[in-house]
C-alpha cells in the first residue's frame, strides 16, 4: 500500500476529515485506483469498528471517523462509478413505526457504510408500507430494523409478516437490533439475524450476503 | 387553576447528561473539547431550543386530570437532519441529545409549577402517565393530541404510528389525589421494563421515623447520590474504596458484596450493611440512617490566653445591651463556633459539629479534587450553611438575636477558607502551591450568609497554601510573637503544620501527615467518640482496654493508636523497620493491622522530620528547644512518653510539652477581644517565613530515617 493510502487510513481513525479529503485527492493524482482508496477508507473504519467493540473508543470517535470516511467517499464517488466499482450490497435501515430512537440506528448505518454497503436510511417511525416501497425502489438485499421500546418491538413482526404477504420475504435478509431485542426474539419473529452492537452488525451483514 | 394554560419553560439542560447520552464520558481524553463543542452548539441554536408547555385541565372521574404537552419547535428536527446530511454526525447526535435533555428538563420545570398550583387546592399530583409506559397504550398519544393541539391551534401533526412532529415533543397527563401517594415522584420508572439509560430508581431514606424519598439515575454511585441529597455518610477517603467507613444499612438490598468490601464488614453488627462507595444504583432501595453519635463529644478545650488591651470598653455599653461576637474555627474535620461576650470577655457557649464537607473526603486534597471534578459550589454552600445554622442555634439558645452580633472572626486552613469564600482551590493542590493574597479579609455577613443581619466578618489571613489562618490564629492565641525562647509549635491534624519561633525568627512548614491520627486509613480507626478505645494495658497475652463512654469497643481513636503502636513495638510484634507479621486483635474484630503500622510510620515521620528541618534552618538542635507546643484536639489526649517512643516527637522535649488544644478557635476569640489584634496578626504574617518541605532534599532524607522505630 502506498504511503498516502496508509496515511488516509490513519488520519481517518483520528477523524481528521480535511486531511483525509485532501489525501484522497493526492492519492488520485498518484494514480491509485478508486477501489484502492476505498479499501484504505474502509480499512481505517474497520479498525475503528474493532476498537469500538473492545471499548477502546466510544461513540463520538466513531462518529468523527465516519465523518472523515464520508468526506473521502465523496471525493472518490465519481471515480468509483467510472471504474464500475460496486458496493458489496444495498441495505435499508430504519427505526420501526411508533419509535423515534435513532442514535443506535445511525451508528449501525455508519458501520454498514464503513463495511462497504450502500445504506439507504429511511429514518424513524417507519411503517411496513414504507419499507416495502423502498425495497422495490432500491432493489435492496438487506433490511435493518431498530426498535428501542418493548411496545414497538412487536412492530418488527408486523413488518416481516407484511413482507411475506407481498411475497418478497425471500428476496431480502432481515436484521434487527435495539436495546430490548434478543436473539430469541429474532428467531421467534423469523428475522435472519440479530446483532447486539453496531460493529457486530456490520460483520454479520457481510456474512449474510457472502 | 385555569383550564387551559401556556408556559414558557425556559432552556435548562445538564451538559454532563447530554454528553453521557452520546457516550462521552469524563475519562475520555477529548472530553473537554467535546464539551466545548456542545457549548458552542447551544449558543448557535439557542433561538430554536425554547421549550413551551401547554396544559388542559379537565375533570375525569370527579377529579382534575391535567393533560400536558411540552414541545420544542420543528426547526431543531430540520437542523439535526441537516447535520446528518452534511456528515456532521457527531454534531447531529449532540444536538439531538441536547434537545431531548432540554425537553426533559422542561417537563421537570412544568411538574414543579403544577405541584405548586395543586398545593393551593390541597391536591397532589400522581406520577406521570405517559403513552408508551406499560399500562398506557400508544393510542393515548392521539387522545392527548386531540385534547390539547386544537385548543392552542398548534402547528403539530401526529402520524399513524402515533408519533408527534415536531419530534421533540412529549404528551402525558397527571391524575390528582388528596393524598401524596407518589411522594413527589414525577417520573416513576418502576413499572417500565426498558433498560433505558434514563432509568430512575427510588431510594427511601428512613430516619427518625420519617421517610424521605429521593430519585437516582441508573448507574450513579450510591455514596454520591446520598451526598447530593445531603444524607450524611461518613467517608474519609471520599469514595476511593480505601477506608471502609461509608457504611449504610440497606434492608434486603440483594447486592453481591465484593471481596474487598467484605473485609470491612466483619462484625455481627454489619448485617444488612453495605459500603456506599462500592455500589451503583440499579434497584430501588430502603436505606436506614441511624442518629449518628459523631455529632457529640467533640473536644472543645483550648488553653486560655490573656488579652493585652480590651477592644470593647465596658463603659460605652449599657449592661443589658452587651454586644456579642462569634469566633469560628473551620477545621478539616470539625467546625467549632463560639459565642463571646465582648465586654465581659466571657465565652458564653461553644458548639461543635463534624464539618459537613467531610462527606466529600477526609483531607483537603480530596475536597479540592471534588471541586475540580464537579465544578459546583456544593462545599462552599455546605460550610456557609453550617456556620449560619450553628450561630443561629447559639444565639437562640442563649437568648440573643442577630442584631446583638457585633462581629465574627473566622479562622481555618487555607483550603477551608478558599472553599468558604468560593475561590477556586485547584492551585492549592498543584506545585508550586501558589495562593492569592487577600490579606486580612473583611467583609459583610450578608456576603456569606443568607438570612442574617449585617455585621463585620474578619477572615484570618494565611501564610501559604498549607500554613493557613488556623496556624496564624494559633500563633496569635499563644502570643508567640512576644516569646524570646526557642519554641516549636505543631498542630497535628489532617495536615501537620510546624512553626519554629526563635529569638528573632519565625519559620513555618507543613507536612502531609495524613489523617491516620484522626482515624482515617486505619483499619479500625475512628474519631474520639463513644466506643473508641482510648486506653490499653497488657499483662502477658491479655489486653485490658478502656473505651470512651465505657461501651463495647467499636474502634481505635488517634491518641490510643500511638499507645498501641508503642506497645506492639515493645512486645516485639512490630520490628524497628515497622514490619508486622500479622494483625493483633484486642477485642473480637477490633485490632491493629500491618498496614496501620505503615500509616502511622508515614504520619509520625513527616512531623518529626519537619521539626528537624526547621531546627536545621535556624541552626539549632533538639536540646535547644525550650518549649514544645502541641495544638489540635488530638494533641490534648496524647501520651507524651509514647509519642516520643514511637518517634512522633523528639525524646528531648518530653518534659517541655505544652498542650494548647484548639488554638485556632482560641485565636479567633482573642481577636474578637483584642484592641491591637490587626497589628499583631500583620506582624506574624510579615515575620513568619515559609519553608517548602515537599521539594527539600534534606527533608526527604530525614523523613526516611524518621520512619524507623529505634529507641
Amino acid at each position: 500500500m502506498s504511503e498516502t493510502l496508509e496515511q488516509i487510513g490513519e488520519l481517518l481513525q483520528k477523524g481528521n476529515m480535511p486531511e483525509v479529503v485532501r489525501l484522497c485527492g493526492v492519492a488520485i493524482e498518484e494514480e491509485s485506483s478508486a477501489s484502492e482508496i476505498l479499501d484504505a477508507l474502509l480499512g481505517g473504519m474497520s479498525i475503528i469498528g474493532g476498537k469500538f467493540k473492545r471499548n477502546e473508543v466510544f461513540v463520538p470517535e466513531v462518529l468523527i471517523a465516519a465523518r472523515a470516511m464520508n468526506g473521502g467517499l465523496e471525493v472518490i464517488k465519481p471515480l468509483l462509478l467510472e471504474e464500475g466499482v460496486e458496493s458489496i450490497g444495498k441495505m435499508l435501515i430504519g427505526t420501526v413505526k411508533g419509535d423515534l430512537h435513532d442514535i443506535g440506528k445511525n451508528l449501525v448505518g455508519m458501520m454498514m457504510t464503513g463495511a462497504g454497503f450502500e445504506v439507504i436510511d429511511l429514518g424513524v417511525d417507519v411503517s411496513a408500507e414504507k419499507f416495502i416501497e423502498a425495497i422495490e425502489e432500491h432493489n435492496a438485499e438487506i433490511i435493518c430494523m431498530s426498535a428501542l421500546l418493548t411496545t414497538t418491538m412487536v412492530n418488527m413482526k408486523g413488518i416481516i409478516e407484511a413482507l411475506e404477504e407481498k411475497g418478497i420475504r425471500n428476496n431480502v435478509k432481515v436484521m434487527i437490533g435495539g436495546a430490548p431485542i434478543t436473539d430469541q426474539f429474532a428467531k421467534e419473529i423469523g428475522a435472519d439475524m440479530y446483532a447486539p452492537d453496531a460493529a457486530t452488525a456490520a460483520e454479520e451483514a457481510k456474512k449474510l450476503i457472502a | 387553576m385555569n383550564n387551559t394554560l401556556k408556559f414558557n419553560l425556559g432552556i435548562k439542560y445538564n451538559l454532563e447528561t447530554v454528553l453521557e447520552v452520546v457516550d462521552c464520558h469524563k475519562d475520555n481524553p477529548n472530553y473537554l473539547s467535546y464539551k466545548e463543542q456542545l457549548i458552542a452548539l447551544i449558543k448557535r441554536y439557542e433561538e430554536f431550543l425554547e421549550p413551551k408547555g401547554y396544559i388542559v385541565n379537565e375533570i375525569v372521574n370527579n377529579k382534575p386530570r391535567i393533560h400536558c404537552l411540552v414541545t420544542i419547535g420543528g426547526e431543531v428536527d430540520e437542523s439535526i437532519n441537516k447535520c446528518f446530511k452534511d456528515f456532521e454526525y457527531f454534531e447531529g447526535m449532540l444536538l439531538n441529545a441536547l434537545a431531548d435533555n432540554i425537553l426533559y428538563e422542561a417537563t421537570n420545570a412544568l411538574y414543579k409549577i403544577l405541584s405548586l398550583e395543586m398545593e393551593k387546592e390541597d391536591l397532589y399530583l400522581s406520577s406521570r402517565y405517559e403513552p408508551g409506559n406499560p399500562e398506557i397504550p400508544m393510542s393515548m398519544q392521539k387522545e392527548l393530541y386531540d385534547k390539547i393541539v386544537p385548543k392552542f391551534d398548534l402547528d403539530m401533526i401526529i402520524s399513524e404510528g402515533f408519533m408527534l412532529s415536531p419530534s421533540k415533543s412529549l404528551a402525558y397527563y397527571y391524575e390528582t389525589t388528596e393524598q401524596d401517594c407518589a411522594y413527589g415522584v414525577d417520573h416513576d420508572c418502576s413499572a417500565c421494563e426498558s433498560q433505558c439509560m434514563h432509568r430512575m430508581y427510588i431510594l427511601k431514606i428512613h430516619k427518625d421515623n420519617t421517610i424521605k424519598v429521593i430519585q437516582a439515575k441508573q448507574g450513579e454511585n450510591l455514596l454520591e447520590v446520598l451526598r447530593r441529597h445531603d444524607v450524611f455518610v461518613n467517608s474519609p477517603c471520599s469514595g476511593k474504596r480505601l477506608c471502609g467507613k461509608c457504611k449504610v444499612k440497606v434492608k434486603n438490598h440483594g447486592y453481591k458484596l465484593e471481596e474487598t468490601e467484605k473485609k470491612y464488614l466483619i462484625s455481627e453488627e454489619d448485617k444488612d450493611i453495605i459500603l456506599a462507595c462500592y455500589h451503583i444504583i440499579d434497584r430501588d432501595l430502603n436505606i436506614y440512617i441511624s442518629n449518628d453519635k459523631v455529632y457529640h463529644k467533640i473536644e472543645t478545650g483550648y488553653k486560655a490566653f490573656e488579652v493585652k488591651s480590651a477592644k470593647y470598653d465596658s463603659e460605652a455599653y449599657v449592661k443589658e445591651n452587651y454586644p456579642i461576637g462569634i469566633g469560628v474555627d473551620i477545621g478539616t474535620t470539625t467546625l467549632a463556633v463560639s459565642l463571646v461576650n465582648l465586654v465581659t470577655h466571657q465565652v458564653i457557649d461553644i458548639k461543635k459539629m463534624i464539618n459537613p464537607q467531610k462527606a466529600y473526603g477526609a483531607d483537603v486534597i480530596s475536597r479540592i479534587t471534588y471541586v475540580g471534578e464537579n465544578d459546583d459550589r456544593k462545599l462552599c454552600m455546605l460550610i456557609r450553611e453550617a456556620i449560619e445554622s450553628m450561630t443561629m442555634q447559639l444565639i437562640t439558645e442563649n437568648n440573643y438575636n442577630w442584631h446583638h452580633i457585633e462581629e465574627m472572626v473566622i479562622s481555618g486552613n487555607t483550603t477551608m477558607i478558599y472553599l468558604l469564600l468560593d475561590i477556586d482551590p485547584k492551585a492549592l493542590a498543584i506545585a508550586p502551591f501558589t495562593t492569592i493574597d487577600i490579606g486580612m479579609k473583611v467583609c459583610d455577613s450578608k456576603e456569606l450568609f443568607s438570612e442574617v443581619d449585617s455585621f463585620k466578618v474578619t477572615i484570618m489571613p494565611w501564610i501559604s497554601a498549607y500554613v493557613g489562618g488556623d496556624i496564624v490564629s494559633g500563633l496569635f492565641a499563644t502570643h508567640m510573637i512576644d516569646k524570646k525562647e526557642n519554641i516549636v509549635f505543631i498542630d497535628i491534624g489532617t495536615n501537620g503544620e510546624i512553626v519554629l519561633k526563635t529569638k528573632d525568627r519565625m519559620i513555618s512548614a507543613a507536612t502531609a501527615a495524613g489523617p491516620a491520627f484522626e482515624g482515617a486509613n486505619i483499619t479500625c480507626g475512628m474519631g474520639s467518640i463513644e466506643g473508641a478505645i482510648c486506653e490499653i494495658k497488657t499483662n502477658g497475652n491479655e489486653y485490658d482496654i478502656e473505651t470512651i463512654g465505657n461501651t463495647e469497643p467499636v474502634g481505635i481513636c488517634g491518641s490510643a493508636l500511638i499507645d498501641i503502636v508503642a506497645l506492639m513495638h515493645k512486645q516485639g510484634f512490630v520490628d524497628d523497620m515497622g514490619y508486622m507479621k500479622e494483625p493483633v486483635m484486642f477485642h473480637e474484630n477490633i485490632g491493629i493491622y500491618p498496614a496501620d503500622i505503615r500509616q502511622v510510620q508515614l504520619a509520625k515521620a513527616a512531623i518529626y522530620a519537619g521539626v528537624e528541618v526547621l531546627l536545621d534552618v535556624a541552626k539549632l538542635t533538639f536540646e535547644d528547644i525550650d518549649a514544645f507546643y502541641i495544638a489540635g484536639g488530638f494533641g490534648s489526649h496524647l501520651d507524651v512518653k509514647n509519642s516520643a517512643y514511637i518517634g512522633l516527637i523528639p525524646t528531648e522535649v518530653i518534659d517541655k510539652v505544652v498542650v494548647v488544644g484548639n488554638s485556632s478557635l482560641a485565636g479567633s476569640i482573642r481577636y474578637l477581644l483584642e484592641k491591637e489584634g490587626d497589628t499583631e496578626i500583620k506582624a506574624i504574617r510579615t515575620q513568619c517565613e515559609y519553608e517548602e518541605l515537599s521539594t527539600s532534599m534534606k527533608f526527604n532524607m530525614l523523613y526516611v530515617d524518621a520512619m524507623l522505630f529505634n529507641t
